[in-house]
């Protein structure tokens, strides 16, 4: 190399140092640009073709909850000769509000992982019967959500670890963690015969779980299965009232409830609490074997609280104290023979999104 | 290099060269950063920021009509008619050649006698008055919970639409812009179901009573809520405070409160017939705030139970009055 490009430090402008390129070189050069125009071919062809999808009405943002999904607990088959399942989808918590915007904290209060949906339409796209299946994770759960959306005047049936009611186009059923509605677009005759059929299903295939203490508890003392509930956080309103099982007897007022606490004394001062929350609303009418009994200022009925063991048992609502007095001692006894252990407070899940 | 080349760089040469590399260092650096987009979002074309008219689709109000229009019976024609007739009648509303956006609740897949979207009836009967004023165009609108088509078709509403003489526009994602809602805390700049309001010049809301798992009701001011695109389930955070916000936005023409069914429990999404009673009611209103109170009195039947929070947030803000039994009203019997 000559004086010239010896000076050269930085190279100040584009320059050949040869006249000439190699074969070699050309061969790479042509097949890099006949690679870059086959990329740009395809880029060209794809924007002219689009994935159909995208022009979809469903908006971008669902899309993921409507794809091929696992069937889970769903038991297949479900769908009556001549019907069609359709719209499989299956939500977690956090997308569940695409399916029941607003609804959702409702079930995420009680523990929500999943929601099996799907719908079975009759030929013709009517009737149509609407499955929402939810895991809620434990028994307690399941059976809590059920409860506190069974039409009030209804009466549940338990049977075999089943809890169900077929209430006009609706059918309600908790077993084991899961909690099924299947709602039916009318109440035909033709719906109200899918319901039970699907009551047969889903009650003897879905997994069993053991049953919470708290019907053992108060059924025997004449809470309908229908009216015994879970409530996992504020029950009564109080913020220290987590993990409370509840029972609503016939008259519609007295409640039973009972509370498993970590220790005896742990239980004693829980009831303690539960009275101080009562005295807040009312005022003492009475004491009977170490219970003080509070009135309600509005609603004139009483409540009381005590503790046995690691429970903490109760009754509110009740009509006088002696009547209150006489059920809670048979709700003490009752106590004796259910394990503490089926009383305990279910593990809290995630909330998830809200 | 021998001695006679390094002689040769002189201090001003390696000067020249050391600035001529800083400059060009800078420039790139400078570029990279004008380019620099980690996300994405600054390389998508910019879309315009879009607002509705300013204050709303409202017509000019009467000190001579009555604010609330109650009609009760069970011919759903004769409800429609009436209630809007206690108002002064469809024609104080719409006007010939108007494009009016009709904005019905049809957020579930739900059929139609479970409560939990418009009556399709009342939708129908609605569609049927406007077109008799002589609008040129009826939009039906909403962007639901569920699948579009799905909720239209299992509601009723999109047949009861059509037949009634409407256009159904359902979402898609080019359907939405960010709408600019001046003084909104939570939707002042969000994504609006925005093209069906491009040449409409009246704007009804149709809505049916319902119970609300977490704002406790919801009626004609929550109806807005579907034109919201994006992750709606966010405002759940402040449930009130972004239906203030939408009652801010959305100022509309007429409100219809549909009552002729009343989800009165396990609201939003309902599900059996046993949460449902009749209401055979039509409310008709210009004050949203006025017929949801009503709604949520003499309808959903909480009167010893305080209006939910919405209400005093959207009324401080100048959007209504709640306090119905203060203003005109005017009760009809129909049908």
């Amino acid at each position: 190399m000559g004086d010239a490009i010896d000076e050269r430090i930085f190279v100040r402008s584009r320059k050949i140092f040869r006249r000439s390129f190699s074969r070699q070189e050309v061969a790479i050069g042509a097949a890099l640009t006949g690679g870059l125009v086959l990329v740009g071919a395809w880029v060209a062809w794809r924007g002219a073709h689009p994935d159909p999808e995208l022009s979809r009405s469903v908006p971008l943002e669902r899309r993921s909850a409507v794809a091929e999904v696992d069937r889970g607990p769903l038991p297949s088959g479900l769908a009556p000769t001549g019907w069609q399942e359709q719209h499989l989808a299956v939500f977690d918590p956090s997308n569940v509000y695409v399916k029941i915007d607003g609804r959702e904290g409702y079930y995420k209060s009680f523990g929500f992982q999943k929601l099996t949906s799907a719908t079975l339409v009759a030929p013709g796209g009517d009737p149509a019967v609407d499955l929402e299946l939810y895991d809620l994770g434990q028994p307690v759960n399941a059976l809590g959500a059920a409860a506190g959306e069974l039409p009030p005047a209804s009466t549940a049936e338990l049977s075999n670890g089943t809890l169900s009611l077929l209430d006009r186009n609706a059918l309600y059923l908790a077993r084991g963690r899961f909690y099924l509605r299947a709602i039916g677009s009318n109440e035909s005759p033709a719906i109200r015969e899918v319901l039970g059929e699907l009551r047969k299903r889903f009650a003897a295939e879905l997994p069993a779980g053991a049953l919470p203490g708290s019907y053992a508890l108060f059924v025997p003392l004449g809470v309908s299965p229908g009216k015994v509930s879970y409530q996992a956080e504020n029950a009564f309103s109080f913020s220290f009232a987590q993990g409370v099982h509840v029972g609503t007897l016939p008259d519609g007022d007295t409640e039973l409830f009972a509370v498993a606490s970590p220790s005896a004394a742990a239980a004693r001062a829980l009831a303690g609490r539960f009275a101080g929350g009562f005295a807040e609303f009312g005022k003492p009418v009475g004491t009977r074997a170490g219970v003080t009994w509070i009135q309600d200022r509005y609603l004139s009925r009483v409540s009381g609280v005590t503790s046995s063991g690691t429970l903490v048992l109760g009754l509110r609502g009740a009509a006088d104290v002696d009547s209150g007095q006489s059920l809670l001692n048979r709700l003490v006894t009752a106590a004796r023979t259910v394990p503490p252990a089926s009383l305990a407070a279910a593990p809290r899940a995630g909330r998830g999104e809200e | 290099m021998d001695e006679r080349d390094h002689a040769r760089l002189t201090r001003r040469y390696l000067l020249q060269q050391a600035a001529g590399v800083a400059l060009g260092a800078g420039a790139a650096g400078l570029l990279a950063w004008k380019l620099h987009d980690p996300d994405g979002e600054r390389g998508k074309p910019k879309r315009p920021e879009l607002t509705l008219p300013h204050g709303g689709y409202v017509i000019e109000p009467s000190k001579v009509l009555p604010v609330l229009g109650v009609a009760t019976g069970q011919s759903i024609p004769a409800l429609v008619r009436a209630a809007i007739d206690a108002v002064g009648g469809v024609g104080r509303f719409v006007q010939h050649g108007d494009v009016v956006v009709i904005k019905p609740n049809v957020a579930f897949e739900r059929a139609a006698p479970l409560g939990a979207t418009t009556n399709p009836e009342v939708l129908g009967a609605l569609v049927h008055l406007v077109r008799e004023a002589g609008a040129r165009e009826v939009r039906v609108v909403d962007n639901p919970i569920e699948n579009a088509e799905a909720c239209f078709v299992r509601s009723g509403v999109q047949k009861a639409a059509l037949e009634a003489g409407a256009s159904v526009w359902l979402p898609t994602p080019k359907d939405f812009e960010t709408l600019h809602v001046a003084g909104a805390t939570w939707i002042a700049r969000w994504p609006f179901f925005f093209r069906p309001f491009v040449g409409a010049n009246k704007v009804i809301g149709v809505s049916p009573v319902k119970d609300h798992n977490l704002c406790r009701a919801s009626m004609t001011t929550k109806n807005w809520y579907g034109l919201l695109g994006g992750r709606r389930n966010q405002f759940h955070q402040d449930i009130h405070g972004i239906i203030a916000d939408l009652a801010l936005m959305m100022r509309p023409t007429l409100v219809l409160l549909d009552g002729t069914r009343v989800l009165f429990r396990s609201g939003p999404t309902g599900g059996s017939l046993s949460d449902v009673r009749p209401g055979n009611t039509v409310v008709a209103s210009t004050d949203s705030l006025a017929a949801d109170a009503y709604g949520w009195h003499e309808l959903l039947e909480r009167r010893d139970e305080e209006l939910p929070a919405y209400f005093a947030k959207s009324a401080a803000r100048g959007l209504g009055n709640p306090d119905w039994k203060s203003q005109s009203i005017k009760r009809v019997q129909a049908g």
